[in-house]
């Protein structure tokens, strides 16, 4: 362990996997905010249309679209992917594979930086005249490119300019990230580190990184073409000029689907990593999840058409993803089958983390179903683009992002901070956060499920939209909302509380076998006084014929 | 129950079945897999004295407890699949021969529907052409053409549990059969700027005489100007009551001096009818100071731009 002194420079600066890991988190949280900030204006018209919105004022058809456009695409590529993939990949990847650092930490610091100027730019883009864009985050042209012909309403501000660029940058710190993950997993495992005995969430940060790389490209040359449409006249969009707006959904999707993978793989790594800790349980079948979660990460690239089922492709190949898309429920229901397996018989503790990976299978298995209605073609003809979409989607992306992210961050804060965060603030912020999302979004299934389409503003043009039953449900939907914004107060209470007052931690307060726990909490520079050596899988709890309960991945196999 | 809408077309009722399907089945394992989980989760808490169990799920002694219900999982996934592709081919791959030709043209931020005029021919100069309400007669198949003139919109009969996306440069065609009489909304579905909460339009089905007087006689007859300003959408962007939209209101508009920019120069000028008709006809030649250049080209005839003419003549 290095014990150089480091200026405040340096401190900032910082190549060590941990800091960048934390630069990610903290980033990510503070987007999170200014995401939620959006979502709340918007509920807040959509219960009270017309109505004054406290902190925002009255909101305009033009505005509406620019907050849910916004909001979709900051919690996406500015929350999400920072929190679950670069934040949760920097702090464990190098931590649980007994490296000292990521393979190429120079990059890698490059890699926040550049996100960070992405993040700065998309801030900026709401103060730019004719302010952010609003054109859907799937920003579909010829709304968001160039004129067809040349005098429409389209989106041709500056916000939507940098939107792309933005984009673009963010994706260019991940790619700069990802190749880290990738490389640190295969080249920097410590001695005894066969494949098999890595944790499941190096597996799927790995599985993750590798489907982001693979499909980001078209994505890349969609955004790059678009601005060229928008700035120097080309036509790649434009029909006028012999171009296919449908190609940039193809190009959007095809990276669009993946990237559901790429949020949702961790998340399940990190499920699993807690429930095994707190049942006291080995894992239920170690290779199956893993081949499965292989099997649905290339499943992924072969299910991107489904976002356009009605978009006008030709209708013969609907069934084709069709069947590919249900086929992907395979692999997700193997594997919470195996996490109900893993619980039968345990010896359960319902700690804060535990809390929220249970409440991640629990919810997710409703977005996972819900899948199903939209996987079927036929009825997404009605479905697509109502308000059962939105629910489906955030049924699948809340319990990913935040119950996924909550449970990493309570799970893993007494490691990186040495700090215990205070079990009971914990458990009223998940109990608000999970009361208020079920009331947020299960009321919008059925506002979908009546025909309620997507980004209207106010619904005062379809007669059979404003009756007062879909109303009361869109301000029970608000009311859930509200709830969520109240219970995060518990979240920030504890993470200050605890950072200044905190019982401290120790290096293994879980009694947990991987090896992030054998360093210290929090880890000096270079993680271990020495690169451990592994001798066995990390979920080796309850061993039959062991004393203890849990066996650490570095202890010596007791000589026989 | 109705959560879904009442049905109004001909293959509603089977979209309504297959997703009655897909609810049982995904229910009961929904349900299954939650009560699991929770009972699990209670059962399974920490007590003195209990040793947790060790399965490794390495076996296929072990790993049948999720093989078996996973089958079960894809059996019933073959089975949605299969009820899926004949409920998609017969709404969207076997449009039927017979049946009555209408276009619908998607555009910010209204719809139109053409019906052929005498040549029998659809998309020729003399369709009828009506503006935001789509009449059509009960009991007929409607084989439409649809398009989109500006942006992609998405045309959306929930009743009639019809979604189609119009884009540029496409012509897409398809079919729907209505079985019931009155109005039934028809929405957007797809995001197409400021104003893409007010596209609605309105779909009057008839008994087949009733359309036939319909397309007869109200469907040529001279509009008065407040129904031309409203179907051409024009009301969208432009208030009447003196409100700010997204171009300016026509209240005291007519006659009055009016800042506008014209080749990126500031200047002023009467509203008078030359006026008006140029900011019709080309709406990008002189852009009302303080407002954006959004306003597309509209189509309208001599006759049109006068009736419109005079009816903001009114609107004092």
């Amino acid at each position: 362990m290095s014990t150089h002194t480091q200026s405040l420079w340096s401190r900032i600066f910082s190549t060590d996997h941990k800091v960048i890991g934390m630069q990610y988190l903290c980033t990510g949280l503070v987007m999170s905010l200014v995401g939620g900030f959006l979502a709340y204006a918007f509920r807040m018209q959509l219960a009270w249309p017309g109505a004054s919105v406290p902190l925002m004022g009255q909101m305009d058809s033009a505005q509406y679209n620019i907050f849910v456009t916004m909001h979709g695409s900051i919690m996406i590529f500015w929350v999400a992917m920072p929190v679950l993939l670069a934040a949760f990949g920097n702090l464990l990847i190098p931590l649980m594979v007994g490296a000292d650092d990521m393979a190429f930490p120079t990059l890698n610091m490059m890699s926040y930086w550049t996100f960070l100027f992405s993040a700065i730019l998309i801030i900026i883009s709401f103060f730019v005249p004719g302010g952010a864009f609003g054109g859907g985050w799937t920003a579909y042209p010829p709304l968001s490119a160039n004129g067809y012909p040349e005098t429409i309403d389209f989106l041709g501000t500056m916000g939507g300019n940098l939107w792309i660029v933005a984009v673009f940058i963010e994706f260019v710190a991940f790619l700069m990230g990802g190749i880290n993950f990738i490389v640190t997993t295969f080249n920097l495992r410590a001695p005894g580190l066969t494949w098999y005995r890595l944790p499941i969430t190096v597996w799927m940060l790995l599985i993750a990184s590798l489907d982001f790389m693979f499909s980001v490209g078209p994505l890349i040359a969609g955004a790059i073409m678009l601005l060229f449409d928008r700035t120097i006249g080309t036509g790649f969009f434009n029909p006028e000029a012999g171009g296919d707006p449908l190609l940039f959904q193809h190009m959007f999707w095809f990276f669009g689907h993946p990237e559901v993978y790429v949020l949702l793989l961790p998340a399940l790594g990190f499920v699993t990593e807690v429930i095994c800790t707190f049942a006291r349980k080995t894992i239920f079948g170690y290779k199956t999840i893993i081949f499965n979660s292989i099997a649905a990460g290339l499943l992924a690239f072969v299910v991107w058409a489904h976002h356009q089922f009605i978009s006008g492709i030709d209708p013969r190949m609907a069934s084709f993803f069709s069947i590919t898309t249900i086929i992907i429920s395979i692999p997700f229901a193997v594997i919470v089958f195996a996490y109900i397996a893993t619980l039968f018989k345990g010896s359960i503790t319902l700690t804060t983390p535990m809390l929220w990976a249970l409440g991640f299978i629990a919810e997710f298995l409703i977005g996972g179903v819900t899948g199903i209605f939209l996987g079927s073609s036929a009825f997404d003809i009605y479905a697509h683009d109502t308000y059962f979409v939105v629910a489906h989607f955030h049924y699948a992306l809340f319990p990913t992002v935040i119950f996924g992210g909550m449970t990493a961050i309570t799970f893993w804060f007494p490691k990186f901070t040495g700090k215990m965060m205070v079990p009971i603030l914990g458990k009223i912020h998940f109990w608000f956060t999970t009361i208020g999302f079920n009331l947020l979004f299960m009321p919008l299934f059925f506002v979908g499920l009546a025909g309620q389409h997507r980004r209207i503003f106010n619904y005062s043009a379809w007669p059979e939209l404003i009756t007062q039953d879909l109303q009361n449900l869109r301000v029970v939907a608000t009311i859930g909302m509200l709830i969520i914004c109240f219970g995060q107060i518990f979240l920030f209470l504890n993470i200050f509380w605890s950072l200044k007052k905190g019982k401290p931690a120790g290096n293994n307060p879980w009694n947990a076998n991987s090896l992030e726990w054998v360093a210290p909490s929090p880890p000096g520079h270079g993680n271990f006084a020495e690169i451990p050596t592994v001798y066995r899988g990390p979920y080796e709890y309850s061993v039959e014929g062991s004393e203890v309960d849990f066996i650490p991945q570095n202890q010596p196999p007791a000589k026989s | 129950m109705n959560i879904l809408p009442e049905n109004i077309s001909t293959f509603g009722g089977e979209i309504d079945s297959l997703a009655g399907f897909i609810t049982i089945v995904t229910f009961i394992a929904l349900v299954i897999a939650e009560v699991l989980l929770l009972a699990f989760a209670i059962y399974y808490r920490k007590k003195e004295g209990r040793k947790a169990a060790y399965y490794s799920g390495k076996t296929w002694t072990q790993l049948r407890w999720i093989l078996m219900p996973l089958i079960l999982v894809i059996a019933l996934d073959a089975v949605i699949d299969i009820k899926t592709h004949f409920v998609w081919t017969l709404i969207k791959i076997d449009r039927p021969y017979d049946g009555m030709d209408v276009g619908i043209t998607g555009k910010q931020f209204g719809w139109e529907f053409n019906y052929p005029g005498e040549d029998q021919l659809l998309w020729t100069e003399d369709d009828i052409v009506v503006a935001n309400e789509m009449h059509i007669p009960v009991d007929t198949n409607i084989l439409f053409e649809l398009r989109a003139r500006d942006v992609m919109h998405s045309f959306f009969i929930p009743k009639a549990r019809i979604k189609q996306d119009a884009v540029p440069g496409r012509l897409i065609k398809g079919w729907f059969n209505i079985t019931k009489t009155g109005q039934h909304s028809i929405s957007c579905a797809e995001i197409c700027g400021t104003g893409h909460y007010k596209m609605s339009a309105m779909l009057h089905a008839h008994e087949p005489e009733s359309f036939q007087k319909w397309i007869r006689t109200d469907a040529i007859e001279q509009l008065t100007g407040p129904e031309l300003a409203r179907s051409k959408g024009c009301l969208a962007c432009h208030s009447i009551d003196g409100s700010r939209l997204v171009g300016p209101s026509w209240k005291g508009l007519y006659g009055s001096k009016r800042k506008v920019v014209t080749e990126g120069k500031p200047r002023e000028v009467e509203a008078d009818a030359e006026y008006i008709k140029k900011s019709i006809l080309y709406p990008g030649a002189d852009v009302a100071k303080g407002y954006g250049n959004q306003m597309p080209a509209q189509n309208l005839s001599d006759d049109e731009v006068k009736l419109i003419i005079e009816y903001l003549k009114t609107l004092k």
